[in-house]
C-alpha cells in the first residue's frame, strides 16, 4: 500500500475542487427524492396523532376509502400513540390534496391517557408515565467518576455552581424525510432521502420480512440530514406497504410539521455544575448532576467533564422520557451541550480568579494540537482586544468569547469499493456511500483521478445505491476517512493490474514501465497513451474490489473557535460579527468543501445558541412553533464573517470533519454575549427577551 | 385542501355581492397569507375571489389632496413609486414587510387585512377562541410573542407593519360593500378582541378594502418607522413603532405614535402623544411618556420584555426622527 502522495505532488487532493455535481444542483437537474417521478405514481400521507398519549381504540377508514382518487389506506398502524404526530393511519391517492383530504375522513377513537411534556415535571414523583414500568420516567441512568471529588473541592480556592440549560434543537434539513417506493415483481426500489443506503436497505428488509437482496435503496442527491436520517423510519415502511397495496409507485414526503414532530431532534440538557480551581488557575474538581429528554427515545447524556483536565470529578445523568418524538443523533451528539455548559463555567471561574479566559484554558487543556490552535486563533482573532466583561457603554456593546471541541472521526474498516478500468479507457468506481450534501461525489472522483493520474472528467464516481459495495452510513464524521482510503486502495489495485496487462502485451516487466499523467513509458518502445494502454485489456475490464485498510486515515480531532458579538442594548438583539475557527482534520481532502463544512458548523452553532427552540405546549403537548416562521433558523442577514484555518496534520491521513466544527462556537458565542453585557444567560437560545431582562436586572443590580 | 370555486369578478362593484352570497368566501390578492391559511386548513373557503385581475385596484396616485393607493398595489411597486417618497416613514414601513419575495407578491390591501400570526391561531391543532373555540391558549401557554395590552379575551398582536404608520399619518381607508363606499379613519379601522374576538377590523362580510388615502398634511410631517425583529432575514415585528410629527425647532408638535406588536390592533399611543406634544424629545421625557402609555400594560408570563422594548423603541424612533 502506497501512502498519500506528498502535498506538493498532488493535483486534486488537498486542493480547492469545486463540486462535480454543482452545475446539476444549480440548474435543477440533480434529482432529489422530492424530484423523483414514476409512471402512475401516487402520493402518500400519514394521519398523525392529535394526542400526546392515547390508546387507539378504533380506526374507521371506510369514508376515506370511498373518496374518489384514493388508492390505498392503512388503518391502525399502532395500538398506542406516544406523542402528538405519532403514526395512526396512512393513505395513498392520485394527488397530495386528495390524500390530505382523505386523512380528514378517517375516524379515530382514542382513549386519552395522561401525558407529560416537561422533563422537569416528568421526573417528579407521581408524574404521568410515558411508558408503564418506568417510574419518574427515568430511562438511562449513568454515573461516572475519577479521583475524589470532595478532596478536589477542599483544595479549591474558588468554586462556582450553576445550572446550564439547553432546549431541544431540531435538525431542520432543507429536504424533509421522504421516499418513493416502487415494486418491480418481488423487488422493492426505494428512492430515499437517507444518510445510509445500506442501513436503510437492511432496516427495510427486516421490517418487511423480505430478503435484503430484494431491496434497492437509491440516494443520488439529498438535502441534508445532520444525523436524523441514519436509518429507516416508519415512513419508509408505510410507503412501501402503501405501494404494495395500491399496486403503484408511491411518493411519501413529510411536510415541515411532520419533520419537526416525528423524525428526530437534539435532546435538551440541564446540567447542574459545581467546579473548583486553585488561585493559580489549576482546576481541582468537577461535579455535575444532569438530566435531559430525548422524548420517547434515549441519548440525552453529555460527555462531561468536557475538554479540560480535572483530577477529581463525578457526574450523574438521567434520561427523562416525555411525550415527544424520539431524539436522533444530531451533529456531534452531546458535545455542543457539554461545550456550552463547560465553556460558560470556565469563563465564570476565570472571571472569579481574575485570569484571562484563554490563559485559563491553555493552563488546563492537555491537548497539544489545541494548544497550538488557541495561539493561532487568538492571533488571527485579536484576542488581545478583549475587554473586561460588562465594561462596554453605549447603545451597542461588543464581546469576545472562545470555546473548544473534540471528536473521533475515524474510518470504518469494513468499507469496500470496486474500481473498474474498461478496454476503451473508461474508469469508474462503485461504492455504496452517499453524498448528504457535503461533497462526497467530488472527493470520491478526486481521489480516484489523483491515484490514476487522470483528470476529474476522466473518471465516473458511482455512489448512492445499496447495490454498490458496502460503506457506512454518513454519520459520526466517518465518511471521508472510510471512503477515501478505500477508493485510493481500489484504484491502486486496478492500476497495478493495468500495468501487468500492459507489460504482458508489450513484453516487458510491470516494474519497468513508467506511468505518469496518462502516459506509459515502455523501455525501448517509447510512450503510449492511456487509451492505447487500456486497449491491451482485449475486451475484458479490470474490476478490483478492495477493502479499507489502516494507514491512510486516523481518528481524533481538536478544534477551537472564537466569536465576536455585538449586542444592541435597546433591543437585546445579539449579532455575531466574526467567527474564527481553527480546526484539524488530518489530510484535508478538498480544501473548498472542507471550509464549507466548517462554515456550516458555525451556522448551526449560531442557530443553536441564538435562535432555535422546540416548544411544546404544556397543556396540550402540541408543538406550537412547528414551522420555519416560528422555529427560527438563522438566515443570510444573521451571518458573520467566517475565518477558517486548518491546522496542518496531513501526515495523520484523512479524518472526518462532519461534527468537529459544530461544537466549539456554541460556548464561544455564549461567552462573547456574557463578555459584552456583563451578565450571563444560563439558557440557550440567547434571545432578545432574555438579554433585555438580563440587562434590566443588571441595571437594578 | 377542500375543493373550492375560483371566481374572477368582472369589476370591483361585483365583489360585495359574491362575498355576501357565498357561505365562506376568501379574498385572494397576493395570496401570501391566504394560501398559507388554506393549506393549514384554518380557512376552508367555498369560494375564492381572485382580485389580481382587477387592475383598477392597483394604482398609486398623488395630487394636492394627498396620496391615494389602491388596495391591489404591490408592496414592491409602492416602494419604487416616486409619489410615495413624500412620506418617508410610510415607505420605510412598507420596506420592512416580510422579504423581497413577499413584497413582490403582497398587496397593500392584503397587508392591512392579514390575519394574526399567533401560533395557536395558525395551527389547525388548536381550537382557539379566534377560530370559534372557547380558550385563548396564549394566556397560560407560550406567550413570548403575544400582546401586553388590550388583550382580553384573545391575546394576539396585529402583525401589519403598514397599519401603525397609516395611523401615525392620519390615513383613511376606503371600503366598498353592498351599500356602497365608506371611508374609515385608519385609527378606527382595527378593533380589539373585546369588541370582536373573531375579526381584526370593522369590515363586514360583504366588504373589501379598495384604497388607502394619506392626506397631503402628512407631507409636512417627519415620519419614521422602527421595526424590531428577532431575526433580520425574515420575521414579523416583536415590537415596532411608527412616529410622525412636525419639528418646530427642537420641539415636537402634531405628534402621532402607533405601535405594532404590543396589542391585538395597531396601538395608538395617545397618552405618550399627549406627554410629548410641544416638548423637546429628551431621552428621559420619551421614556417617561412611554412609561405612561404602558403603565396599564399587563404582560403575560413570557413577554414582560416587550414593555422595555416598547419604551426603548420609542426612544430610538424619536432620536432618529429628530436627527434625520
Amino acid at each position: 500500500m502506497a501512502p498519500w502522495k506528498k502535498l506538493d505532488e498532488m493535483s486534486l487532493v488537498h486542493k480547492e475542487v469545486t463540486r462535480i455535481d454543482g452545475a446539476l444542483k444549480v440548474t435543477g437537474a440533480a434529482q432529489y427524492t422530492y424530484d423523483i417521478q414514476r409512471p402512475g405514481m401516487l402520493y402518500g400521507r400519514i394521519l398523525r396523532s392529535v394526542h400526546p398519549h392515547a390508546r387507539v381504540l378504533s380506526v374507521d377508514t371506510s369514508k376515506a376509502e370511498a373518496l374518489s382518487g384514493v388508492r390505498a389506506v392503512l388503518g391502525a398502524i399502532k395500538d398506542e400513540v406516544n406523542f402528538v404526530g405519532d403514526d395512526v393511519a396512512a393513505v395513498a391517492a392520485v394527488s397530495e390534496e386528495i390524500a390530505q383530504e382523505a386523512l380528514r375522513l378517517i375516524e379515530v377513537q382514542y382513549e386519552v391517557l395522561p401525558f407529560t411534556v416537561r422533563e422537569s415535571e416528568a421526573k417528579k414523583e407521581g408524574a404521568p408515565q410515558v411508558f408503564s414500568g418506568r417510574p419518574n420516567n427515568i430511562g438511562n441512568h449513568d454515573e461516572r467518576s475519577e479521583g475524589e471529588v470532595e478532596k478536589g473541592f477542599a483544595e479549591a480556592d474558588v468554586i462556582i455552581e450553576h445550572t446550564y440549560h439547553l432546549n431541544v434543537q431540531l435538525h431542520t434539513p432543507l429536504e424533509p424525510h421522504g421516499c418513493v417506493c416502487e415494486w418491480r415483481g418481488e423487488d422493492l426500489y426505494m428512492w430515499d432521502s437517507t444518510q445510509g443506503v445500506h442501513s436503510t436497505r437492511g432496516g427495510v428488509a427486516r421490517a418487511l420480512e423480505m430478503p435484503e437482496n430484494q431491496v434497492h435503496v437509491i440516494t443520488h442527491h439529498m438535502g441534508g440530514g445532520f444525523g436524523s436520517k441514519l436509518s429507516p423510519k416508519s415512513y419508509n415502511i408505510i410507503c412501501a406497504r402503501l405501494a404494495k397495496k395500491a399496486g403503484a409507485p408511491v411518493k411519501l414526503m413529510l411536510d415541515r410539521e411532520e419533520e419537526m414532530l416525528a423524525v428526530g431532534n437534539r435532546p435538551s440538557s440541564w446540567q447542574k455544575i459545581k467546579m473548583g480551581a486553585k488561585k493559580d488557575g489549576t482546576l481541582t474538581a468537577f461535579q455535575m448532576e444532569s438530566f435531559g429528554t430525548a422524548g420517547i427515545g434515549g441519548g440525552a447524556g453529555v460527555p462531561q467533564p468536557y475538554i479540560y483536565n480535572f483530577p477529581n470529578w463525578k457526574v450523574s445523568h438521567d434520561d427523562v422520557h416525555i411525550n415527544a418524538g424520539a431524539a436522533a443523533p444530531m451533529r456531534a451528539p452531546g458535545h455542543p451541550q457539554a461545550n456550552f455548559a463547560m465553556e460558560s463555567a470556565m469563563d465564570e471561574l476565570a472571571d472569579k480568579l481574575g485570569i484571562d479566559p484563554l490563559e485559563f484554558r491553555l493552563k488546563n487543556d492537555a491537548n497539544s494540537t489545541r494548544q497550538q490552535e488557541y495561539k493561532i486563533g487568538a492571533e488571527k482573532f485579536g484576542w488581545g482586544n478583549r475587554k473586561q466583561s460588562g465594561s462596554g457603554t453605549g447603545l451597542k456593546v461588543t464581546g469576545l468569547g472562545v470555546g473548544s471541541g473534540r471528536w473521533g472521526g475515524g474510518g470504518n474498516n469494513r468499507t469496500e469499493a470496486i474500481v473498474n478500468i474498461y478496454p476503451d479507457g473508461a474508469v469508474d468506481v462503485k461504492i455504496g456511500t452517499q453524498d448528504i450534501g457535503v461533497g462526497t461525489w467530488t472527493i470520491v472522483a478526486a481521489v480516484l483521478a489523483e491515484e490514476l493520474e487522470l483528470e476529474l472528467v476522466d473518471v465516473k464516481p458511482m455512489i448512492g445505491e445499496s447495490d454498490f459495495p458496502w460503506a457506512p452510513a454518513s454519520g459520526g464524521s466517518t465518511t471521508a476517512p472510510s471512503v477515501t482510503p478505500t477508493v485510493k486502495l481500489a484504484a491502486e489495485a486496478a492500476k497495478k493490474k493495468l500495468l501487468e496487462v500492459v507489460a504482458e502485451e508489450y513484453g516487458v516487466k510491470p516494474e519497468e514501465i513508467r506511468y505518469g499523467k496518462k502516459k506509459f513509458t515502455i523501455p525501448g518502445q517509447g510512450e503510449i497513451g492511456w487509451k492505447t494502454a487500456c486497449a491491451a485489456l482485449n475486451g475484458k475490464a479490470i474490476s478490483e474490489k478492495v477493502q479499507w485498510a489502516e494507514g491512510l486515515s486516523s481518528s481524533g480531532t481538536a478544534g477551537c473557535q472564537f466569536a465576536e458579538v455585538e449586542v444592541d442594548t435597546e433591543t437585546g438583539r445579539v449579532q455575531v460579527k466574526r467567527m474564527v475557527a481553527v480546526q484539524d482534520c488530518g489530510l484535508v481532502v478538498n480544501l473548498l468543501t472542507a471550509r464549507s463544512q466548517v462554515n456550516g458548523g458555525m451556522i448551526g452553532e449560531i442557530g443553536y445558541s441564538l435562535f432555535e427552540n422546540r416548544l411544546l405546549d404544556h397543556d396540550t403537548g402540541i408543538m406550537p412553533n412547528a414551522d420555519l416562521e416560528n422555529y427560527k433558523i438563522p438566515g443570510a442577514l444573521e451571518m458573520p464573517d467566517f475565518d477558517v484555518t486548518f491546522y496542518d496534520e496531513h501526515e495523520r491521513g484523512v479524518i472526518g470533519l462532519g461534527e468537529p466544527p459544530a461544537i466549539p462556537g456554541v460556548g464561544a458565542i455564549a461567552n462573547a454575549v456574557a463578555n459584552a453585557i456583563g451578565a450571563r444567560i444560563y439558557e440557550l437560545p440567547i434571545t432578545p427577551d432574555k438579554v433585555l431582562m438580563a440587562l434590566a436586572g443588571r441595571k437594578e443590580g | 385542501m377542500k375543493p373550492f370555486e375560483y371566481v374572477n369578478p368582472k369589476d370591483i362593484k361585483s365583489v360585495p355581492k359574491i362575498l355576501a352570497e357565498a357561505e365562506r368566501a376568501l379574498l385572494f390578492a397576493g395570496g401570501t397569507d391566504a394560501l398559507a391559511r388554506m393549506k393549514e386548513g384554518i380557512d376552508r373557503p367555498d369560494v375564492v375571489v381572485n382580485l389580481k385581475k382587477l387592475t383598477d385596484l392597483a394604482f398609486i396616485k398623488s395630487d394636492r389632496k394627498g396620496l391615494r393607493i389602491g388596495a391591489g398595489a404591490l408592496l414592491a411597486d409602492i416602494i419604487a413609486s416616486k409619489d410615495a417618497q413624500a412620506c418617508p416613514g410610510f415607505v420605510e414601513a412598507v420596506k420592512s414587510v416580510g422579504t423581497i419575495q413577499l413584497r413582490n407578491m403582497g398587496t397593500l390591501g392584503g397587508n392591512l387585512c392579514q390575519r394574526p400570526r399567533c401560533w395557536y391561531y395558525r395551527s389547525a391543532r388548536f381550537d382557539c377562541l379566534r377560530k370559534g373555540g372557547d380558550t385563548c391558549f396564549a394566556i397560560y401557554g407560550d406567550n413570548k410573542y403575544h400582546c401586553i395590552i388590550g388583550g382580553d379575551p384573545c391575546y394576539i398582536v396585529y402583525p401589519s407593519d403598514i397599519a401603525p404608520m397609516l395611523i401615525a399619518l392620519r390615513a383613511e381607508i376606503e371600503v366598498v360593500g353592498l351599500k356602497g363606499k365608506r371611508r374609515v379613519k385608519a385609527d378606527d379601522f382595527w378593533v380589539l378582541p373585546a369588541q370582536d374576538p373573531y375579526k381584526e377590523n370593522i369590515l363586514q362580510n360583504d366588504e373589501l378594502v379598495t384604497q388607502v388615502f394619506i392626506p397631503a398634511s402628512a407631507r409636512a410631517l417627519k415620519s419614521h418607522y422602527v421595526k424590531f425583529r428577532e431575526r433580520d432575514s425574515f420575521d414579523f415585528a416583536m415590537v415596532s413603532v411608527a412616529v410622525a410629527a412636525r419639528l418646530d425647532g427642537e420641539r415636537l408638535t402634531d405628534v402621532r405614535i402607533a405601535y405594532g406588536g404590543v396589542a391585538p390592533k395597531p396601538w395608538r399611543a395617545v397618552k405618550a402623544e399627549r406627554a410629548l406634544e410641544g416638548q423637546v424629545a429628551t431621552e428621559e421625557r420619551v421614556l417617561a411618556a412611554a412609561a405612561t402609555e404602558f403603565a396599564n400594560a399587563e404582560p403575560l408570563e413570557q413577554n414582560e420584555y416587550k414593555v422595555i422594548l416598547a419604551k426603548n423603541l420609542l426612544k430610538r424612533a424619536l432620536r432618529e426622527l429628530v436627527a434625520a
